[in-house]
């Protein structure tokens, strides 16, 4: 880790993130579209106002980790809430309720999971 | 290119210039015949180059697709073997015709295996393993390899062709499209997502929802407004192939988590934004037409390959039955390079899986409307300029 990237790093506490990552760190995009979409908008905001600021700062401190080995089981879950961030933003800003009204329905929109790049495939 | 010459484009009317396109109404028969639909069967699909895959998809030994091929009951393994080597296959046990990969989707094995008896094959298709072989007297194993299903790779695209000696290799049968997309890197880029759908619709009212703007501020008016022009340019017509651009609109606007994730990585809402990220990609905008977000490349008779700059996706339209089509979506980008290009990447996934649901939204009461009785023609505008043209090639290739 180099001195600028562990200074970006430890900028921020992103230690109180891990209270609600049982609750917001889906590990897939299936589950992370589940959990959008059967969330209320009170949740998806309060979760939204709550990772939102700090997003910059889980991408500055995940930077610091090597891209070609699967992460740490700590800085995975703050990956998967970034990418959660992602979901609930465009619920929040985009959609201004949890699933759009004027689309294909979620359970006839499926999602094919892809094969990992060899690097992230455990042995 | 000044706004002023901006506008000009927009303005722009492309049927003048392609009087052998017509311009009248289109018959909804195409849409609604089951005995056209048995036409087009057998006079454009038993014999066209259909996109199954990029190679990127299949990255190491042993991973594989299903495709399954519902207009010719077929179900196809795309297997990358041990000599890297992409082949096709039936997905069929030449011992008494089980699957031998089950499912449809990715996978990743050292060998395929039949479930019914324990036939084993390896990844080139030969024959490995009898149980009980010597119970069959006489076996030539070499003979019962799995069956090799037609094939051709194009810049990594793997694409699939019912006929067993088809007429025209892919490259000859790509033609000019192609000259343009030869230099794009598509082998450097990376799968980032799938997303497919089974509707109640005729694969070419799939097809028409895809090539034209004019639906834009209506369709995508929750996900993405003021984000594109509501009209395609620049429309180039490659024999049966068919290429337009789509420009941002001059004075888009995006939403915050845009511009979060234009910080992070490139992509179709973050090059809007700031497109120095993604630089211009080889093989883009041939047309260099200014506010360029992506083309769109239509593959006679149902792919589309659409190709921005440090991004392209890929639509499969797979006929079922005349009002039944299976639709696929996948896109792809460069590798990230950090995990936080990741994360950026992630609004890529969504933006694009939550538009191309919005332009699904609408195919199956459209093909209800069609059946209906209701309207016996359709009505086009010049902007609707490749629908007509898709019209003209298949009326083309069914002889009309």
């Amino acid at each position: 880790m180099g001195i600028d990237a562990e200074r970006a790093s430890s900028s921020v506490d992103l230690t109180p993130l891990e209270a609600i990552s049982d609750e917001w760190a889906p590990t897939s995009e299936t589950a992370r579209r589940e959990r959008r979409a059967t969330a209320t908008m009170s949740e998806l905001r309060a979760f939204y106002d709550r990772v939102g600021p700090l997003v910059p700062a889980i991408a500055a401190h995940l930077d610091t980790y090597p891209i070609d080995r699967l992460l740490e089981p700590r800085e995975d879950r703050l990956l998967r809430m970034a990418q959660m961030y992602m979901e609930a933003a465009w619920a929040v800003e985009v959609v201004g309720q949890p699933e759009e009204a004027d689309q294909v329905p979620r359970d006839r929109w499926h999602i094919t999971p892809l094969l990992q790049p060899a690097c992230w495939r455990k042995p | 290119m000044s706004t002023d010459a901006h506008d000009v484009l927009l303005e722009r009317f492309y049927g003048p210039d392609h009087p052998e396109l017509g311009s009248g109404p289109l018959s909804v028969e195409p849409y609604i015949s089951p005995l056209y639909f048995a036409r087009e069967q057998e006079q454009i699909f038993r014999d066209a180059w259909l996109l199954a895959c990029h190679e990127s998809e299949i990255p190491e030994a042993g991973d594989y697709l299903v495709k399954e091929i519902p207009i010719f009951r077929s179900s196809v393994i795309c297997v990358r073997g041990t000599d890297k080597r992409i082949r096709a296959f039936h997905n069929v046990c030449k011992h008494r015709g089980n699957k031998v990969a089950c499912g449809e989707g990715y996978g990743s094995t050292k060998a395929f295996f039949c479930r019914f008896h324990g036939w084993s094959y390896a990844l080139d298709g030969r024959l490995r393993g009898v149980p009980e072989s010597d119970r069959f007297p006489g076996l030539d194993k070499r003979s019962r390899g799995l069956e090799p299903y037609t094939m051709d790779v194009w810049n990594g695209f793997v694409f699939l062709n019912a006929a067993r000696q088809p007429a025209k290799g892919l490259r000859e049968y790509l033609g000019s499209l192609a000259d343009v997309l030869d230099p794009y890197p598509f082998s450097s880029m990376a799968p980032l997502s799938h997303h497919s759908a089974t509707l109640r619709t005729n694969w070419k009212v799939g097809i028409n929802a895809f090539q034209e703007a004019y639906h834009v501020p209506t369709v995508h008016a929750v996900g993405a407004p003021k984000i594109f022009s509501s009209r395609l340019v620049a429309f180039r017509f490659h024999g049966a192939h068919r290429a337009m651009t789509l420009p941002i609109a001059p004075n888009f606007s995006m939403f915050p988590v845009h511009l979060l994730s234009s910080t992070l990585t490139s992509g179709m809402s973050q090059n809007a934004i700031d497109p120095s990220k993604a630089g211009r990609f080889p093989g883009t905008n041939p047309c260099n037409v200014p506010n360029f977000s992506f083309d769109i490349n239509v593959v006679f008779p149902s792919t589309f390959i659409d190709v921005g700059d440090g991004y392209y996706f890929t639509y499969e339209f797979w006929p079922i039955s005349v009002n039944q089509t299976h639709f696929i979506f996948k896109s792809y980008a460069p590798p990230a390079r950090t995990w936080g290009q990741r994360i950026g990447q992630e609004l890529s996934v969504i933006f694009l899986r939550e538009g191309v649901a919005e332009d699904l939204s609408t195919l199956e009461t459209t093909q209800a409307g069609l059946e209906s009785g209701a309207l016996e023609t359709m009505v086009l505008s010049d902007q609707e300029i490749a629908i007509r043209h898709q019209h003209v090639m298949v009326e083309k290739a069914l002889g009309q």
